[in-house]
């Protein structure tokens, strides 16, 4: 039982943590992309 | 009336299949009577076993072997990254995570298999390269196999994890439920029952993500470094053989040996892809899983 448990959060930890690295990713392209435009016209 | 709407439905089907074949077909006479020409110019031996790829110097050199090993380097150094890492995404998504997380994680899989290529091309090549520089000092370029690897991992993640994924649901619950019944835990279950079903799944799997990553060319245009050379470490450059028909394709004399050699690349890519495909269809053939 404690070896499931181990196993779940072990691969949960791994797969949340590559999740959040894409959305990081996505978020950290689009505000590089905002970030370009000049908002003044 | 009816009997002619679906006479003409038939009619309509067979012609769209014939000419998608004969479209396929002429695609690939087209490349194999391009790229063999090459060789009126250069002997088989030297396109194939001379790492020299110098295609434009006064006298021209058109071995492939550095551009192949360039190819296999970066393919090989992205499956490492990606195969073990999807696997266990894959697995914890099939067999521990909630119906909502696995709803999400899909959800953050399609959005990274939406990003255009060429914009993790962009990525790589202003900030992987330059985390690369920072972290690694003696590196001399951070455009190398080890950049294109990386990218290329985030790349070809979602096709691994889905495919790896659907080879691990598609094994009947009764296996899993029959293995819990006789007293194993659900690690055990996972990885003596569940895995081993879903083998040939997992290998097709595999194969048809390698497939994707060894035709992918905007990205290791972009960050593999371009160098034709042979690498001896991770961190050398290298032109994989999709960089150098992209890079080179536009610039050739039309009719000229490169431009019949840059053909012969890609009749060499299509029977790596071929032959990929066929150990796919051979493996998705086989004995699979066995429904008690």
């Amino acid at each position: 039982m404690k070896l499931d448990k181990f196993m779940g959060i072990l691969m949960g930890t791994v797969s949340f943590s590559f999740a959040a690295a894409i959305i990081s990713l996505i978020t950290f392209l689009i505000a590089k992309g905002l970030d370009s435009i000049s908002w003044e016209s | 009336m009816k009997r002619y709407r679906e006479a003409t439905i038939k009619v309509l089907v067979f012609v769209s299949a014939f000419l998608t074949t004969v479209i396929v077909f002429g695609i690939l006479y087209f490349l194999v009577s391009n790229g063999i020409s090459v060789f009126k110019d250069v002997s088989l031996k030297e396109f194939f076993l001379s790492s020299r790829w110098f295609p434009t110097y006064e006298d021209p050199e058109y071995g492939i072997l550095a551009l192949f090993v360039g190819t296999l380097s970066v393919t090989g150094l992205t499956l490492v990254f990606s195969i073990p890492l999807g696997f266990i995404i894959a697995v914890y998504m099939s067999e521990y995570s909630s119906r909502r997380t696995r709803e999400l994680m899909k959800f953050v899989f399609e959005l990274t298999a939406g990003i255009p290529s060429v914009v993790l091309g962009a990525f790589g090549l202003k900030y992987v390269s330059q985390w690369i520089m920072n972290t690694f000092p003696d590196v001399w370029t951070g455009l190398n196999i080890f950049n294109a690897s990386l990218v290329l991992s985030i790349l070809a993640m979602p096709y691994f994890v889905t495919f790896i994924e659907d080879a691990l649901s598609s094994v009947p619950k009764n296996q899993r439920e029959a293995s819990l019944a006789l007293g194993a835990n659900k690690t055990r279950t996972v990885f003596k029952v569940v895995v081993p079903q879903a083998r040939s799944g997992i290998l097709n799997a595999i194969i048809l993500g390698t497939n994707r990553v060894i035709g992918e060319t905007m990205v290791v245009l972009m960050v593999s470094g371009g160098a034709t050379m042979i690498p001896s470490s991770i961190f050398d450059p290298v032109r994989p053989l999709t960089s150098a028909i992209a890079g080179e394709m536009g610039e050739v004399e039309l009719g000229g040996t490169h431009y019949h050699a840059l053909f012969m690349i890609g009749v060499v890519l299509l029977v790596i892809s071929t032959l990929f495909t066929i150990i796919a269809m051979k493996l998705k053939g086989g004995k699979e899983y066995e429904a008690g």
